[in-house]
């Protein structure tokens, strides 16, 4: 342990130094996010015969929370301990709003209409973000914007319209 | 099936606020996986404080489900610390279209999976692909 704490800034800032200057890494890591994410529905489906959404979340982050720490205890021991007050707060208050209540719907819509269709209304997030951008901020739509706009209602309609079984 | 659907669109708020957060917090000088410690740290803490009364391990009822969403936790976890790096690496503009096809990944595991709890119909495969297209053309709008 004390070997791989002390190897891991160094695999850290190697793994940084050879990734930062090309986006394709972090393309082909945001795609590996996804796949995971989205196996991850699959298997909480089937947890979810048994155990209530509520259980669900609260092991499910929790198992998330120890192998998070772990790598982080690995690798970036220091930062760990020396983070900001300020940092926290932000990224405590990421957690509680992304984590405990986004993954707490996202089971419970999981539980009661199945994995795909609730997989897949959970993605229309950017929709409300712009929508919040649009009516706060006074940011004019752009073409991309109204055409995306479009295809999301047209695919909630067809999703919340197909048969369930 | 209308609470199902409350909760995923409510899911899709409280993700959607969640990200905003995050895509402006990694980009600051903590290094992303120690901002995935804390905001999963948060997480359980007030999920637990919220859900507390009702909590039980639920190893009576099925080993292999607990299993199941213990998978998926460390899945999740995978997933978490492969977007907030690939933030990190590349940038928002970049990142989400690639991050926004979950949906695509969460129907090849059901058809693979789950084909005697969940039948993928065509309907659902034209309605997920075309949400999916349309948050990633809002998303690099």
């Amino acid at each position: 342990m004390t070997n791989l704490v002390r190897v891991g800034p160094l695999f850290q800032s190697e793994i940084m130094h050879q990734f930062s200057g090309d986006p394709i890494w972090g393309m082909i890591l945001a795609v590996f996010s996804a796949m995971c994410y989205g196996v991850s529905a699959v298997f909480i489906r089937l947890g979810l015969r048994s155990l209530t959404p509520i259980n669900a979340s609260i092991l499910s982050l929790a198992t998330s929370l120890a192998v998070v720490l772990i790598m982080s205890l690995i690798l970036e021991q220091k930062a760990l301990f020396s983070i900001s007050f300020p940092a926290f707060l932000v990224f405590g208050a990421c957690g509680i709003i992304a984590f405990a209540f986004g993954r707490y719907f996202n089971y419970a819509g999981i539980k009661y209409v199945g994995a795909t269709r609730s997989v897949t209304l959970r993605s229309i997030s950017p929709f409300f973000a712009t929508l919040l951008a649009v009516l706060f901020l006074g940011e004019a739509p752009s073409i991309s914007v109204i055409l995306g706009t479009i295809f999301i209602v047209a695919g909630v309609w067809i999703v919340v319209n197909s048969s369930y079984e | 099936m209308i609470k199902g659907y409350v909760a995923s669109l409510l899911s899709a708020i409280f993700y959607g606020s969640g990200h905003v957060m995050t895509k402006w917090a990694v980009s600051g000088s903590t290094p992303p996986i120690v901002g995935a410690t804390i905001s999963l740290f948060c997480g359980v803490i007030v999920l637990y404080l919220v859900g507390w009364k009702d909590f039980s391990f639920g190893f009576e009822k099925s080993r292999k489900a607990l299993l199941f969403v213990l998978a998926a936790g460390a899945l999740a976890a995978a997933g978490v610390v492969m977007l907030y790096q690939a933030l990190f690496i590349a940038g928002v503009a970049i990142v989400s279209p690639f991050a926004g096809t979950t949906p695509i990944f969460t129907m090849l595991g059901s058809y693979v999976f789950l084909k005697k709890i969940e039948r993928i119909s065509f309907g659902l495969l034209v309605g997920c692909v075309l949400v999916t297209v349309g948050s990633v053309l809002v998303t690099v709008g």
